[in-house]
């Protein structure tokens, strides 16, 4: 036979509904009085609590432990949890409006650009050797010929050349 | 604070909530334990288990929070601790040859004579003689207070089972104690004559 089924409703009648009180028979029980507790039972079950802890692995104490937390810590913790992730996320979608379109082909076209060409002016510079006749002979003075510079363009490079072949003296 | 906030806490190794949780709890477990198996180093071993399987397994019990106390759970933890042990004792055999016939009471010694000391171990033996499954039902009714509800949760029964055991248990010990109720009433006669 079964241990705990000895007793099974099937085999015994169901009483009343009602669990009428049974004074007489509570007053008789209350007769028999369970032993006080030692505190010896009190000491050694809070020490097998303590080993139970001082003996947990520490990465099992990782994974199961806890640690309190002051409930005002804790709501502004996740409000700012919150607000954290809620500019992240608005970054995100501003930064992929941000994304240029697909561009087409890159077509290649030649354009001609304007070279400036530089001019060189060489100029030749003479330099008089018959100066005492001209101190004897004075020419008639003759008014100077006039200027003009509306046409003068400066150059770029303006390059000097020295002729010796007419230093006749030396 | 409530059973379960402690619990938590003394799962994580605040000892402060687990002696809340011990203080509590113990007497109901131990007392519970000790009428059951009707021993001593018995109950206080069903104890340190109880408590220290809650303690090393409390996801066991938050899985039936919803349904359960605290209170409950514990009883219904420490009657399968009893049962197992009592069953290791050979206490089965016993339980198994009971018979549902009072025979047995007829056999015992009346009980007129007794003192109040004797009173309670007849109480004692008297409810020690009843099934294990009564037993507990009246144990936790009569003793302990439970609501046939909190029976049912415990015993893992209907409460109609419940109250199928608690009114058979009754009826066997108000045939084994019987001699002391008409003892108790002819002092209480005698009482009033004086």
């Amino acid at each position: 036979m079964n241990y705990l089924e000895e007793n099974s409703p099937d085999r015994n009648p169901k009483p009343a509904d009602e669990v009428v009180e049974d004074r007489e028979l509570k007053n008789l029980l209350g007769e028999w009085s369970p032993p006080e507790i030692t505190s010896s039972l009190d000491q050694r079950i809070l020490t097998s609590y303590r080993r139970q802890f001082l003996h947990r692995p520490a990465w099992r104490r990782w994974l199961t432990g806890s640690i309190r937390l002051p409930a005002p810590v804790a709501a502004t913790a996740a409000l700012l949890l919150c607000a954290t992730s809620y500019l992240a996320a608005r970054n995100a979608t501003s930064h992929s409006l941000e994304v240029p379109p697909i561009t087409a082909p890159v077509q290649i076209v030649k354009v001609p650009v304007p070279v400036i060409q530089e001019r060189i002016v060489t100029r030749f510079v003479y330099k008089q050797t018959g100066a005492k006749k001209a101190k004897e002979d004075p020419a008639p003075i003759s008014p100077p010929p006039r200027i003009d510079l509306v046409d003068f363009r400066p150059v770029s490079v303006f390059k000097i050349i020295v002729n010796q072949g007419g230093n006749d003296e030396k | 604070m409530t059973d379960e906030r402690l619990l938590e806490q003394a799962a994580s190794g605040d000892e402060t909530a687990f002696a809340v949780i011990y203080e509590r709890h113990r007497g109901l477990v131990f007392r519970f334990a000790y009428r059951l198996s009707q021993s001593r180093e018995m109950a206080e071993e069903i104890t340190h288990d109880c408590f220290l399987s809650l303690i090393k397994e409390p996801q066991r019990f938050k899985t039936q929070e919803q349904r359960a106390s605290l209170r409950t759970y514990l009883c219904a933890a420490a009657r399968n601790l009893a049962f197992k042990r009592m069953r290791r004792a050979g206490a089965e055999t016993a339980i198994d040859d009971f018979s549902e016939q009072l025979a047995a009471a007829e056999s015992q010694e009346p009980l007129r004579l007794l003192l109040d000391a004797e009173v309670s171990e007849a109480v004692r033996k008297a409810v020690g003689e009843l099934p294990p499954l009564q037993r507990e039902a009246l144990i936790l009714f009569e003793y302990e207070e439970l609501s046939l509800a909190e029976i049912a949760e415990v015993a893992g029964a209907d409460v109609g089972t419940v109250k199928s055991r608690l009114h058979r248990a009754r009826q066997r010990l108000r045939t084994l104690l019987a001699p002391y109720f008409e003892e108790r009433v002819d002092i209480n006669v005698e009482r009033c004559r004086l």
